[in-house]
């Protein structure tokens, strides 16, 4: 579906994207792992078309991105953003329901008022829908542009998702435990299940172990790992990349990810130098 | 919400034709209302049993009517341009003045008057048409220079705004000042009139030329009432909606541009329609524009005629300057508005 090629991106005389290279293929969850300032929103934004590469090439289905009619596109990929700031007073059920503006004129039709109840059902927002958007808290309102990101890519017509993209920039900001569950395993059911794609920078190594097939690391602008979830979350592999002691222990039959402290190496170490081990007591 | 968008539908429409009535009857020659229908429905063939003198007629056709009408195309601009500047700029303060229309024209107007003499071509022979015109262009020339410096990195940074269209806006009003300071007593008369704001150049002439200035822009705006909604979300989400930010953007310019050069252009600088008349309707109805850009257009009507009204009736047998009433009536509405949402006005 997606194919990258050598793309690079550096602005202000910085080079911001090394040459990556992506093959983008499959109904998987890809998650984009990697430190701060490594470059992983500018890739997917420039994976989802918000601006172009410096150099390099993306193409959608074979077809060159720059080619795509920006509302074709609009049918095509939905993307959440890190931080929404909405001017004016809309309530959710306003704000999700533009999730539809791809598909109609003026008025929204039968299948798209259906749809956008569906979505309110779905993201437990029953309760809040006449509610202004700026008067609920930062998890709600992050449910509410991730029902409207879904809902942008739901066909009332065609069961199958098939070459869709959902791009997730940091999704589960703000989100309480109940819901950082809630939206991965939507994620997965709407779009993944029904054969489409969800790309998603996360912090959370657990979350991106549970539930990526994929994980792609970038360092520094460098794509340094793109394998599958089980290889490339690596404890060493990890430990090396973000510059803490992870280790990766079982409990209940179950692997997860922990650490306790900055290792005392490159760029970390000087922010981190009154950190004394003795704080972590595991 | 739908219920009450439509009682403010009926609302306004009634308020609108009492106004328009009312303008049309009151002033320094008194038409009666039974007069006033008597006069309107004569050229549709229908006689009424009551009477009226040929000045009152002449008066009605030649001088109230293309006025009433005047005040209500002007209104429909100034409010409607308000609300598509608000919605591309995400910003509630920003309007025609703001981002220099209104001065850039009054300046080039101003200019006009005082080095007419100098100006070597006349539009179709007519000295109104060429001033309209140079109005016009100085409308276009402030926007598209605060336009220009508020871009950065390809985006409109809104400080930025907000400074080069306090900036210009200045140095506009300083030129003014400054051939103020040269004129003489005639052309003082007229640069006040550019400064202030007046309707009485309102004619049959200016108002064929002024309505296709209002009616095109007005029917592209109510297209993009969906792009404006998107744009609530951010310009990156609304890009990702499938909206084109740049022809949406250049649509909102151009048109407001275009509707609030040509009223300048005839009718001198009123402020303060394009700001407080869509905060107020934003309050009651909702942010949606496919509600807010056609109520607004209502409102900026009735405003106008009722303020054109106040103008030409307040103090007989002299006009009051447009622009006076509407700051006069705006300033105060506004400031209770930012008291009532201080904290909600930034959000």
């Amino acid at each position: 579906m997606i194919e990258a090629k050598n793309i690079t991106f550096s602005s202000g005389g910085k080079s911001i994207l090394r040459p990556v290279s992506l093959s983008l293929e499959k109904p998987e969850m890809v998650v984009i792992l990697g430190p701060n300032g490594a470059g992983k929103s500018t890739l997917l934004q420039i994976l989802a078309g918000l601006f172009e590469a410096s150099s390099g090439t993306i193409t959608y289905g074979g077809r060159d991105l720059a080619s795509w009619d920006i509302s074709e596109l609009a049918r095509q990929r939905s993307y959440l953003h890190q931080h929404n700031n909405v001017f004016g007073a809309f309530t959710v059920e306003d704000i999700i329901e533009m999730g539809r503006y791809p598909y109609f004129d003026m008025k929204p039709s039968k299948e798209d008022k259906a749809l956008v109840e569906d979505a309110i059902r779905d993201m437990e927002l029953g309760s809040r829908r006449k509610q202004v958007y700026q008067t609920l808290s930062g998890g709600e309102q992050q449910r509410i542009q991730f029902a409207r990101a879904i809902l942008q890519l739901q066909d009332p017509k065609e069961e199958k998702l098939t070459d869709k993209v959902l791009f997730l920039d940091e999704p589960l900001n703000n989100l309480d435990l109940h819901y950082q569950y809630s939206l991965m395993w939507q994620a997965r059911q709407k779009i993944v299940e029904k054969g489409g794609m969800v790309i998603a920078v996360l912090h959370d190594i657990n979350m991106a172990y549970q539930f990526a097939d994929r994980i792609i690391i970038l360092k520094e602008g460098n794509l340094v790992v793109d394998d599958s979830t089980e290889k490339a979350l690596d404890a060493d592999i990890l430990s090396s990349i973000f510059e803490v002691d992870v280790r990766k222990v079982t409990l209940s039959e179950k692997e997860v990810f922990f650490s306790t402290r900055p290792l005392a190496s490159g760029k970390q170490s000087a922010g981190n130098a009154a950190v004394s081990s003795n704080q972590f007591k595991i | 919400m739908k219920k009450r968008v439509r009682s403010i539908y009926w609302i306004l429409s009634v308020l609108l034709i009492t106004s328009c009535i009312l303008s049309m009857g009151l002033g320094n020659v008194s038409i009666e209302i039974r007069q006033v229908f008597a006069i309107l429905l004569k050229p549709l063939g229908i006689s009424s049993s009551v009477e009226y003198t040929e000045i009152q007629e002449n008066v009605f056709w030649v001088i109230r009517m293309p006025r009433v009408l005047f005040a209500v195309f002007a209104g429909v601009a100034l409010a409607v341009s308000g609300v598509a500047l608000q919605g591309i700029f995400r910003n509630p303060l920003v309007d025609s003045g703001l981002i220099g229309i209104a001065s850039g024209a009054s300046f080039f107007a101003s200019a006009y008057i005082m080095l007419h003499s100098l100006v070597p071509f006349l539009l179709l022979g007519s000295v109104q048409l060429t001033m309209a015109f140079v109005a016009f262009i100085g409308a276009a020339v402030t926007a598209f220079l605060v336009y220009r410096i508020s871009l950065f990195q390809g985006k409109i940074n809104i400080t930025m705004l907000i400074l080069a269209g306090v900036a210009l806006n200045a140095m506009c009003g300083s030129m003014t000042g400054l051939l103020t300071f040269f004129a003489d007593d005639k052309q003082l008369r007229d640069l006040t009139f550019w400064t202030l704001g007046s309707l009485s150049g309102a004619s049959w002439s200016t108002l064929w030329i002024l309505i296709p200035f209002v009616v095109i822009p007005m029917v592209l705006l109510l297209r993009s009432t969906k792009a404006l909604n998107a744009f609530a979300l951010g310009e990156n989400p609304a890009h990702f909606l499938g909206i084109n930010i740049k022809r949406t953007k250049i649509i909102v310019l151009l048109c407001s541009t275009a509707m609030v050069g040509a009223v300048v252009a005839f009718a001198g600088v009123i402020g303060f329609v394009g700001l407080v008349i869509p905060h107020i309707l934003r309050l009651i109805i909702g942010p949606n524009h496919q509600a807010l850009m056609p109520l607004s257009a209502l409102a900026g009507a009735v405003l106008l005629s009722l303020a054109d009204l106040a103008s030409r009736i307040l103090l007989p047998p002299t006009e009051i300057p447009i622009g006076i009433i509407t700051s006069l009536i705006g300033t105060p509405v506004l400031l209770i508005i930012i008291l009532k949402q201080k904290r909600s006005l930034f959000v």
